[in-house]
């Protein structure tokens, strides 16, 4: 029971972050970029490095050094800066 | 209970030595049990690196057992119990008449000298914290003690990559920031997720593919969720920012509950 609940946690988790990451992405390329091309390449070269310079920060730097609470508050830090970005950008 | 498994290089095995798993050891032995495993040693030198490895793991087996017994060697052997422990093995054996055909007298007594445990005990250091599942030291000590056998050093490309990603990051748009952002978080909760499965499970090959797939339906419900949106603008990126911010914390959260 316990190993189902497990399981069932990470998926969910899994499922979530997919779903607002999908929802960023699409609404991010239709807001922003106005031709399909533009759409493709500049975004998609955008959240490709960061997930690049994820795979690589994360297991060789976060989890071991600071943990995966540690990895997760600086992962909220990140957001955090970007934010007011968004904010003066909008105005 | 004799464990006989190879250094934590990795999180798998990392599970092994960690304060989460040497409770649940004490749980299932008997008052006077004991539990034992050895890590690679070094016989004469005990570097910066490796006194933090022996530390993190000597200190996790000592918030739970009252009594532990480290042997040096070219492999060090911790032993550790609620009941009593003593390092003269040669005597014990002699004592119950245990006959046996390569540890014999001269061998334990050579590697149980009083010198090899003041040196080896001296090393050790109490203000290296304990190793936990989800925040695993010595797996971070041990791939210090693997990189320090060589002499490559990795500050210059780590600082010409580091450079090169901050004028990239700095030349991008406010949205390109943000996509890459949610680029990076989103890999690293994807990256938390299959390294939690894999100390929560023993091994990530039996429920990577469900995961990733959870992820890309997840993928395809937020793309949808777009062309449901009536009115889309920077405000709609801007709910969904906020969305993540709050998301982190319940996310972090669901692993301590």
């Amino acid at each position: 029971m316990k190993a189902f609940a497990g399981s069932f946690l990470l998926i969910t988790l899994s499922v979530v972050t997919g779903v607002l990451t999908g929802a960023e992405f699409s609404i991010t390329g239709k807001v922003s970029f106005s031709t399909p091309w533009d759409t493709a390449g500049t975004p998609y070269a955008a959240d490709l490095i960061g997930v690049s310079l994820n795979a690589f920060v994360t297991t060789i730097f976060f989890i071991p050094l600071i943990g995966i609470y540690g990895s997760c508050l600086f992962l909220i830090g990140l957001k955090i800066i970007i934010f007011p970005l968004l904010c003066i950008g909008e105005k | 209970m004799i464990l006989d498994l190879p250094d934590p290089l990795s999180l798998q095995l990392n599970r092994f030595y960690t304060l989460e798993f040497f409770r649940e050891v004490r749980d299932i032995l008997l008052p006077q049990g004991i539990i034992c495993f050895a890590t690679v040693g070094a016989e004469n030198y005990i570097s910066h690196d490796r006194a933090s490895f022996l530390s993190a793991i000597y200190n996790s087996l000592q918030s739970v057992f009252k009594n532990i017994l480290v042997i040096p060697r070219e492999r060090n052997i911790f032993i550790a119990s609620d009941g009593s422990l003593t390092s003269d093995i040669a005597l014990l054996i002699a004592a119950r008449g245990i006959q046996t055909d390569y540890v014999y007298e001269h061998y334990l007594r050579e590697r149980t000298t009083k010198e090899r445990l003041a040196l080896l005990k001296g090393s050790l250091s109490e203000d290296v914290p304990v190793n936990r599942d989800f925040h695993p030291r010595t797996y971070s000590y041990k791939i210090h003690v693997w990189l320090g056998m060589f002499q490559e050093r990795f500050t210059l490309p780590l600082i010409i990559g580091a450079l090169l990603l901050t004028i990239y990051f700095l030349r991008l748009g406010i949205m390109g920031k943000v996509l890459f952002s949610t680029g990076f978080v989103a890999s690293s909760l994807e990256v938390i997720i299959l390294l939690v499965y894999q100390i929560l499970f023993g091994s990530v090959y039996t429920g990577i593919g469900i995961i990733i797939a959870a992820f890309m339906f997840g993928l395809v419900v937020g793309s949808y969720m777009e062309k449901r949106m009536e009115r889309i603008s920077t405000k709609s990126i801007m709910k969904i920012e906020i969305g993540i911010i709050i998301y982190l914390p319940s996310f972090s959260s669901s692993f301590y509950g």
